[in-house]
C-alpha cells in the first residue's frame, strides 16, 4: 500500500512538471493601425478575381448636367457633298455637287446653309426624246440636331431639317413623234425650259472624325416637293438638290473643322468634371508618392493590391 | 441602336438608292395623245349605245386604210389626229340593210392646235391637241363632242358621238 501511494505521488509530480507552459515574452505596439480588412466580393456581391482592400463607390454621379457642355460658338465646318458622283458612276443620270457650311451652337444644334450645282442628261431606251437639265444652282437651310452634344465634337449623330429652293431650265430634244396610222413623223425641241421648286427634307446623319480636322459625313434624306413645278411645255424631271422622282436620297461629305475653340472646350469640360462629387479618401491616407491604389479590380488590367 | 444595326440600316439604304436609280420610269397613261371616241345615244338622257356594221376610215389616208370594217358590237374607237396638219377628217359608213347607202355616210372634221408636250421620263413628249372645233354631217350623227376641249394622253375617252336612235332601238343596228 504504502509502495502504491509513492508511485501515485511521483506520477503526480512528473504530470505537473510536464503540464507547465513555456511563454515567450512580445513587445505589443498599440499604436500600430489596424489590418485592413481584404474584399472578396464587390458591391453587387460578384467574387472579384482578387481580393482588394477598397472597394470604390459606385454610382457616385449624383447631379447630371442637363445643358449644354460645350460653349455656344463652339465651331465652324465646312464641307463637299460627292454622293451623286457614286451614283452616277453606277449609272444614274443626274448628279447635284454641293458645299456646306454649318456653325456649332454648344455642339448641339447646328445652323446648315448648303449651296450647289445640279445637271442631268438622260435619253432613255425606250423614249422619244433627250432630257437635258442645264447645271444649275440650288440652295438649301436648315438645322442639324446633334443627339451627342455632351459627347467629343469629332462624333456626331444629328437629325436635321432643310429647306430647298432651286430655279433651274432644262431642254427636251430629239423629240420623235409618230403616227402609223397616217405614216407621218414629227421631231421637235422643247428648248430653254425654265422652272422653279421648293422642297423640304427631313434627314439623320453621322460625321465621324478622320484625321485632324478632316472628318467624313453620311446623311438619308426623305424629301418631298411643295408643288408641282412646271416648265412652259413640260415637267421637269430633275430637280437640281432634289433628284427626280424617288422620295429617297442621300449625302457624302468630306468636312474641314474651322477654329475650334479647344482651349475653352477643354475649360468647360473640366468645369463639367469638376463640378462632381469627389469619393471620400480612405481612412489612412498613402503617401502622396506612393500610386494610388485602392480601386476594386472591375476588369483584368485594373490596379489591384 | 448598334454599330451592326446602323450599318444594316446604311447598306439598306444605299440598296434602295441604287435600286431606285436603276428602276425604269414607268408610264401609267398613254406614251401618246390617242383621241378615243365613244358611241352614245342623243336622247335626253344619253346612253352608251354598241353599234354594229361599221366602218370607220380616215379621209386621205396612206393606202385608204380603215380603223373599223364593218365592225359589230362596237362601243368605241381610236381616232388618231395628223400630227402634220390642225385637221384631220374621218368618215362613218354603216353597213346595215336599212341605212346601207354610202349617202347616208357621215364625215367629221377636227380642227385642233397641236401643243407639243413633255409628259415625264416615262411617257415621254406628245402633242396636246387643243380642239378648236369639229364639223360634220347629221345624217346618221346627232352631234359630236369634246367635253375637255383638249385631248391628252389620259386614257380616257376624249370624243363622244351622239347617234340618232329610234324609240324602239337605241341605235342604227344598235344592240
Amino acid at each position: 500500500m504504502r509502495r502504491l501511494i509513492l508511485i501515485f505521488a511521483a506520477l503526480a509530480l512528473a504530470g505537473g512538471a510536464l503540464a507547465q507552459r513555456v511563454i515567450t515574452p512580445v513587445k505589443t505596439d498599440d499604436k500600430k493601425p489596424a489590418e485592413k480588412q481584404l474584399y472578396y466580393y464587390d458591391l453587387h456581391g460578384e467574387p472579384l478575381k482578387e481580393p482588394v482592400r477598397f472597394l470604390a463607390e459606385l454610382d457616385t454621379v449624383t447631379n447630371v448636367r442637363s445643358g449644354p457642355v460645350y460653349p455656344l460658338l463652339n465651331g465652324l465646318t465646312l464641307g463637299v457633298n460627292f454622293f451623286d458622283g457614286i451614283l452616277m458612276a453606277a449609272g444614274q443620270k443626274y448628279g447635284s455637287f454641293d458645299v456646306s457650311a454649318d456653325l456649332s451652337l454648344h455642339n448641339w444644334f447646328f445652323p446648315v446653309a448648303e449651296v450647289g450645282i445640279g445637271f442631268a442628261k438622260n435619253t432613255p431606251e425606250y423614249g422619244n426624246f433627250t432630257y437635258k437639265g442645264l447645271p444649275s444652282v440650288y440652295a438649301k437651310l436648315g438645322i442639324n440636331y446633334n443627339f451627342l452634344y455632351k459627347s467629343n465634337p469629332d462624333y456626331q449623330f444629328f437629325f436635321g431639317l432643310r429647306f430647298g429652293f432651286s430655279a433651274f431650265s432644262y431642254d427636251v430634244t430629239d423629240i420623235t413623234i409618230k403616227s402609223d396610222y397616217w405614216g407621218q413623223t414629227n421631231t421637235f425641241d422643247l428648248p430653254r425650259q425654265n422652272a422653279t421648286a421648293m422642297f423640304g427634307e427631313a434627314l439623320i446623319g453621322l460625321r465621324v472624325k478622320i484625321a485632324g480636322p478632316i472628318s467624313m459625313g453620311w446623311t438619308a434624306r426623305f424629301h418631298g416637293k411643295f408643288g408641282t413645278p412646271k416648265g412652259q411645255d413640260s415637267q421637269p424631271w430633275f430637280i437640281p438638290g432634289y433628284g427626280a422622282k424617288s422620295p429617297l436620297a442621300a449625302t457624302f461629305s468630306i468636312c474641314y473643322s474651322l477654329g475650334w475653340p479647344k482651349s475653352k472646350m477643354k475649360e468647360k469640360k473640366e468645369d463639367a468634371d469638376s463640378s462632381l462629387p469627389l469619393p471620400p479618401p480612405p481612412a489612412d491616407q498613402p503617401d502622396e508618392t506612393e500610386p494610388p491604389a485602392t480601386i476594386a479590380p472591375q476588369s483584368d488590367d485594373s490596379p489591384t493590391l | 441602336m448598334g454599330k451592326t444595326g446602323l450599318t444594316c440600316v446604311l447598306t439598306l439604304f444605299a440598296a434602295l438608292l441604287l435600286l431606285e436609280g436603276c428602276t425604269t420610269n414607268d408610264c401609267n397613261d398613254n406614251q401618246n395623245s390617242l383621241p378615243l371616241a365613244g358611241f352614245y345615244s342623243s336622247q335626253a338622257v344619253p346612253q352608251a349605245i354598241s353599234v354594229d356594221s361599221i366602218s370607220v376610215y380616215g379621209l386621205r389616208a396612206p393606202g385608204d386604210s380603215l380603223l373599223l370594217d364593218s365592225a359589230k358590237n362596237v362601243q368605241e374607237v381610236y381616232l388618231p389626229f395628223r400630227i402634220d396638219e390642225p385637221t384631220t377628217t374621218y368618215v362613218l359608213s354603216y353597213h346595215q340593210k336599212a341605212i346601207s347607202d354610202s349617202r347616208l355616210n357621215d364625215t367629221v372634221t377636227f380642227r385642233y392646235r397641236s401643243e407639243p408636250y413633255f409628259v415625264s421620263i416615262g411617257c415621254g413628249a406628245i402633242y396636246r391637241y387643243v380642239m378648236e372645233g369639229i364639223d360634220y354631217t347629221t345624217h346618221i350623227i346627232d352631234s359630236v363632242t369634246c367635253p375637255e376641249g383638249v385631248i391628252t394622253n389620259a386614257p380616257m375617252q376624249n370624243l363622244r358621238i351622239y347617234f340618232r336612235v329610234e324609240e324602239s332601238e337605241e341605235a342604227p343596228g344598235a344592240q
